[in-house]
């Protein structure tokens, strides 16, 4: 509990942690008003069918801190205190990814809340709870035909897959590497050509070495797109089922929380 | 049984390799309730790397059991009791001081917190944010930090550095007065005239092997061996005849900086020397006995250890 305390602890004296939440809550806010003084009678269609863009930078945030959440008790030198205080090294990792579960929970929560106010008060919720299908917008990715609600939902988990994905790659290279920047810039690399390295791989190798599709860069470029690909058509590029690529990416997950955990609970401080 | 409690600290027979290359050899001491050990050595010697094995920061061959309870990298509570500042203070710099502290403490009131900022002298700035901090405000709030919680042993890497002298004068007294409370203090610093003032016990390192670990008068006594006495600064009249004459009598002496000094013995004793000064008429203006600083004897136990 100390060590989850303490986690707690520096967030709430952060600055940054401020800032990033009231940027999250404040995108569906900021969308709304660019839709309104666009195109006031289109504005709540674009609005819901973007979903407020409410999880535009949770993303970023979450990256930024499973690079830093490691790498920044290194480069303070906060680690030797806090481990020569008695505290077990694999109990402090573990207050981290459960710190990190609590930031996905809260700024997630708080981008939904802003986006259904905007919904609800600005726009009246006249189309709320109603099916937003948006295959004949060419959307495939969106389409499940779910309601909003469900969607939110599901958006919840497959984004959290995705991004302790990611996220446990940049926890993983800062624990390799104790510097932030480099892991979180990494992770933003495999991020971005995710898909490339991906579709590469795809076009060579898929073919002869199907074990290969199991790399974690078709699984992080597929993951949430094939849970709601209502037309499977993500299941024929990543060659993988809804349930396998699922299963992967929480396996891949774990690979790399583990290898960030066995550096760091072997590592001289 | 009763070696075991008397002991907070029982290092015993460590070595520590990094890589092939090996930096610490069998080294063995103890520290025992309420004692200030220094532990001196050049740079390189090992000291901090002895320092992080105790609080559990490396691996290390050997064993290290505080009131008992082995520690190690994987086994770090027993280290519950320890308060530690070791290389750089570790401060969280978006923070306050007293945030920091705060962040830290499991079991310290805020009563107790505000008493070790006034020990440790941080209350003044304790509310700034940490990275406006100066080293020496750094260096303050890194020993606070080490203090909390009522640690029985206290380990300080290089806590004088970035000090001014009324901090290191009131460090010192802050030491003194945990130890008198029967806090143990393992110590290292450059500043040995500090070490010397502060001190209880020494455990002298160079390339990882232990030179000396024991009392500081047993260090002062192992280092006098073959010098048979003291050295004697003379201030007279006329040092050249007073020189002459005592050369003539036997004494050895050199001058050092305009000053007469003579090497005393059992046979060329003060006594003698007095008598000799007063029977010629020669005028004494001063006179004291030069002791040998902790300095002087380490560099002289370091060098000869080389030789």
């Amino acid at each position: 509990m100390q060590a989850i305390r303490q986690e707690f602890f520096k967030s709430f004296h952060r600055l940054n942690y401020l800032v990033y939440s009231l940027i999250i809550f404040f995108t569906p806010i900021l969308a709304m008003i660019a839709y309104l003084l666009a195109d006031p009678s289109h504005a709540e269609v674009d609005f819901v069918y973007h979903h407020g863009y409410f999880d535009a930078f949770i993303f970023i945030f979450m990256l930024v801190s499973f690079g830093s959440t490691l790498a920044e008790e290194f480069q303070f030198d906060t680690i030797k205190v806090i481990v020569s205080r008695g505290n077990s090294r694999m109990i402090i990792f573990f207050a981290k990814i459960i710190k990190l579960l609590f930031d996905y929970v809260l700024w997630y929560l708080l981008a939904v809340a802003s986006y259904l106010l905007c919904w609800l008060i600005v726009f009246s919720g006249k189309d709320f709870g109603k099916s937003i299908t948006v295959a004949n917008k060419g959307l495939v990715f969106v389409s499940s035909g779910h309601g909003e609600i469900t969607y939110i939902w599901e958006n919840f988990v497959t984004y959290l897959l995705y991004i302790f994905l990611i996220g446990s790659i940049a926890l993983m290279l800062s624990s390799l590497l104790k510097s932030n920047s480099i892991a979180i810039a990494s992770a933003f690399i495999i991020w971005l050509g995710g898909s490339i390295v991906s579709s590469l791989l795809s076009a060579f190798l898929y073919k002869h070495f199907h074990l290969i599709k199991w790399n974690p860069f078709n699984v992080s470029t597929y993951i949430q797109l094939q849970v709601f690909d209502g037309s499977k058509a993500m299941a024929q590029l990543s060659h993988i089922s809804q349930t396998g690529i699922i299963s992967a990416s929480i396996i891949w997950t774990l690979i790399f929380f583990t290898i960030a955990g066995v550096v760091f609970n072997r590592r001289n401080l | 049984m009763l070696e075991k409690t008397a002991s907070l600290l029982s290092v015993k027979a460590v070595n520590k390799n990094f890589g092939n290359r090996k930096v610490l050899f069998d080294v063995s001491f103890n520290i025992k309730p309420g004692r200030i050990v220094g532990l001196i050595g050049p740079n390189g010697a090992g000291k901090t790397t002895i320092m992080k094995s105790i609080a559990g920061l490396t691996g290390y061959q050997g064993t290290i059991e505080i009131d008992g309870q082995k520690v190690s990298k994987t086994h770090t509570a027993p280290l519950k009791k320890v308060g530690s500042l070791i290389e750089t203070p570790g401060i969280y710099p978006y923070m306050s001081g007293y945030s920091n502290l705060k962040l830290y403490a499991q079991g310290t009131s805020a009563e107790n917190l505000g008493k070790i900022m006034e020990q440790t002298m941080i209350t003044e700035f304790a509310n700034r944010k940490a990275k406006k901090y100066s080293l020496g405000m750094k260096q303050r709030l890194g020993v606070a930090i080490a203090m909390l919680d009522n640690p029985e042993l206290i380990i300080l890497d290089e806590p004088m550095n970035g000090l001014d002298p009324q901090s290191v004068h009131s460090m010192r007294a802050l030491l003194r007065s945990l130890a008198d409370q029967g806090v143990s203090v393992l110590i290292s610093s450059h500043i040995l005239s500090e070490l010397e003032l502060v001190a209880d016990d020494l455990v002298v390192v160079n390339h990882g092997h232990i030179l000396f670990n024991g009392t500081k008068t047993d260090f002062f006594a192992s280092q006098s061996h073959g010098k048979e006495g003291s050295t004697i600064v003379l201030q007279t009249g006329n040092d050249s005849k007073a020189e002459d004459l005592l050369k003539t009598s036997g004494f050895q002496t050199t001058t050092v900086t305009e000053d007469l000094q003579v090497l005393t013995d059992q046979k060329h004793n003060l006594n003698k020397l007095l008598q000799q000064l007063v029977m010629n008429k020669i005028e004494i203006k001063g006179i004291r006995e030069e002791k040998q600083s902790l300095e002087d004897s380490f560099i002289d136990l370091i060098n000869g250890g080389e030789e």
